[in-house]
């Protein structure tokens, strides 16, 4: 048995906060990414993180989930709750798909000025490498951000994205090609 | 990227995974060394990424404003009652209407069963007798012989079942239940339902309720014998056979006269 399915165990028979509190520690830093590189904006990304886990929290005890599946279980929330506030900030005449597929961050202040904390906090060889993922779709993004920066397999990738195993190797090779492309032009 | 590229990358991939360096991977497919090194060489950047952290205040307090937030929202909706939910609230009329429903089916239906052993003076009984009236208006012509005669054992059972208690019995409940048995032998006879071995057997047992209840709360009652050997009635004070039995038809059996209210 996994660590965290441990914690989940241990928490859904005691109630014990000290047990949420070490799903907590270990999977929170992995949301909190998620939303980052999804928003570009560091507050909202701590928001929406603090929801994701009140929705965990309330909800967890009710659930039997091993580690797999509370991962998928949790980016669901996640990913489900980015598309709530999305929805909820929408301008009327903007058709949601539009919006929600490319969620790319196209304002260039907040890019310009996420890139230089990233390159300072990360110490990026390659700085453009930001805004070539800023130009994946939504869809791409989510991949890219699971596979590489979370470690994740084909078939949990499918589980979260509500996808094919095919489909996701797709989606991350387009990715990776488009990326690179960027990269070469950005060089250029 | 072609679809060979991608699956030499896969292996790549598992083979660094499990340990193996990029090099050994790029010697065994240095068909594709180039996007090989291209992949990985992103795939390392991205990896970088990961290392981003949320705020040091947002990860030391976030934790316990969080909790309780969650036993907040939890207290908020348990003392608003029923979370609302559109589903639910559709569901649940449908749902108290079916229930509803199956329970009146399955309480009727109970209700039905258990009055068939009922006996004159119970409650059940009214429901007995409101059910078989309402079988007769529903069964076709061809079977409602069957039910007369169904019926009339019926009448037999229960006043058998009255004379044979020890508690005091109101006569009146026997007297009807004796009418009612010669009324149904009269339709049951209209429908040609009883076989000659038959109809002794039903005759004699009409007889016997007669002659017991005559033992039991005197003689003047009232009741005439059915004819079951092609006897005469024994009891003479009322020959009137108003059931018209078999004598009305010429075959020497009839004289099953219930003409009640001679001797009370």
């Amino acid at each position: 048995m996994s660590k965290i399915e441990d914690y989940i165990k241990k928490y859904r028979k005691t109630g014990d906060s000290k047990w949420f509190s070490m799903i907590y520690e270990d999977t929170m830093p992995r949301i909190y990414r998620y939303y980052y590189y999804k928003t570009m904006q560091r507050e909202l990304s701590e928001d929406l993180t603090s929801e994701v886990f009140i929705r965990v929290y309330r909800n967890l005890r009710k659930t039997r989930l091993n580690e797999k599946t509370f991962i998928s279980w949790i980016y669901r929330i996640a990913h489900n709750l980015l598309i709530d506030h999305f929805r909820k900030n929408i301008k009327m005449n903007q058709p949601l798909e539009e919006f929600l597929d490319p969620i790319q961050v196209s304002d260039e202040e907040i890019l310009k000025k996420e890139s230089s904390y990233l390159n300072k906090e990360l110490d990026l060889e390659k700085p453009e490498l930001i805004s070539a993922v800023n130009k994946l779709t939504g869809l791409q993004k989510d991949a890219v951000i699971l596979r590489f920066l979370e470690d994740m397999d084909y078939d949990t990738i499918a589980r979260i994205l509500g996808k094919n195993k095919g489909t996701v190797r797709g989606i991350i090779f387009r990715a990776m090609e488009r990326i690179r492309k960027e990269m070469i032009a950005g060089d250029g | 990227m072609d679809k060979k590229t991608q699956k030499v990358i896969d292996k790549c991939h598992m083979l660094v995974v499990k340990g193996y360096s990029l090099e050994y991977c790029l010697q065994k497919f240095r068909d594709h060394e180039r996007e090989i090194r291209d992949y990985f060489s992103i795939a390392q950047d991205l990896k970088k990424l990961s290392k981003i952290r949320p705020s040091k205040k947002f990860a030391k307090n976030s934790l316990d404003s969080i909790i309780s937030m969650a036993k907040a929202r939890d207290v908020s909706e348990a003392s608003s009652g029923i979370r609302f939910s559109p589903k639910r609230l559709l569901l649940k009329p449908a749902m108290i209407f079916i229930a509803f429903v199956v329970i009146s089916v399955f309480s009727f239906a109970g209700t039905l069963f258990a009055s068939q052993e009922s006996v004159p003076g119970e409650t059940l009984y009214p429901l007995k007798r409101s059910f078989e009236n309402f079988q007769l208006i529903v069964y076709p012509e061809g079977m409602k012989g069957g039910l007369h005669l169904k019926f009339l054992g019926n009448r037999i059972e229960e006043a058998e079942v009255l004379l044979d208690s020890d508690d005091a019995v109101d006569p009146l409940l026997i007297e009807e239940l004796i009418s009612e048995m010669d009324r149904q032998y009269q339709s049951c006879n209209q429908y040609n339902c009883l076989g000659p071995d038959h109809e002794d057997d039903i005759l004699d047992s009409m007889n016997s309720v007669k002659n017991r209840y005559r033992n039991r709360f005197g003689e003047g009652t009232g009741f005439s014998n059915n004819k079951s050997e092609g006897g005469t009635a024994q009891n003479g004070n009322n020959e009137t056979n108003m059931n018209g039995g078999r004598t009305d038809q010429g075959r020497g059996k009839g004289g099953q006269g219930s003409g009640k209210g001679n001797g009370r």
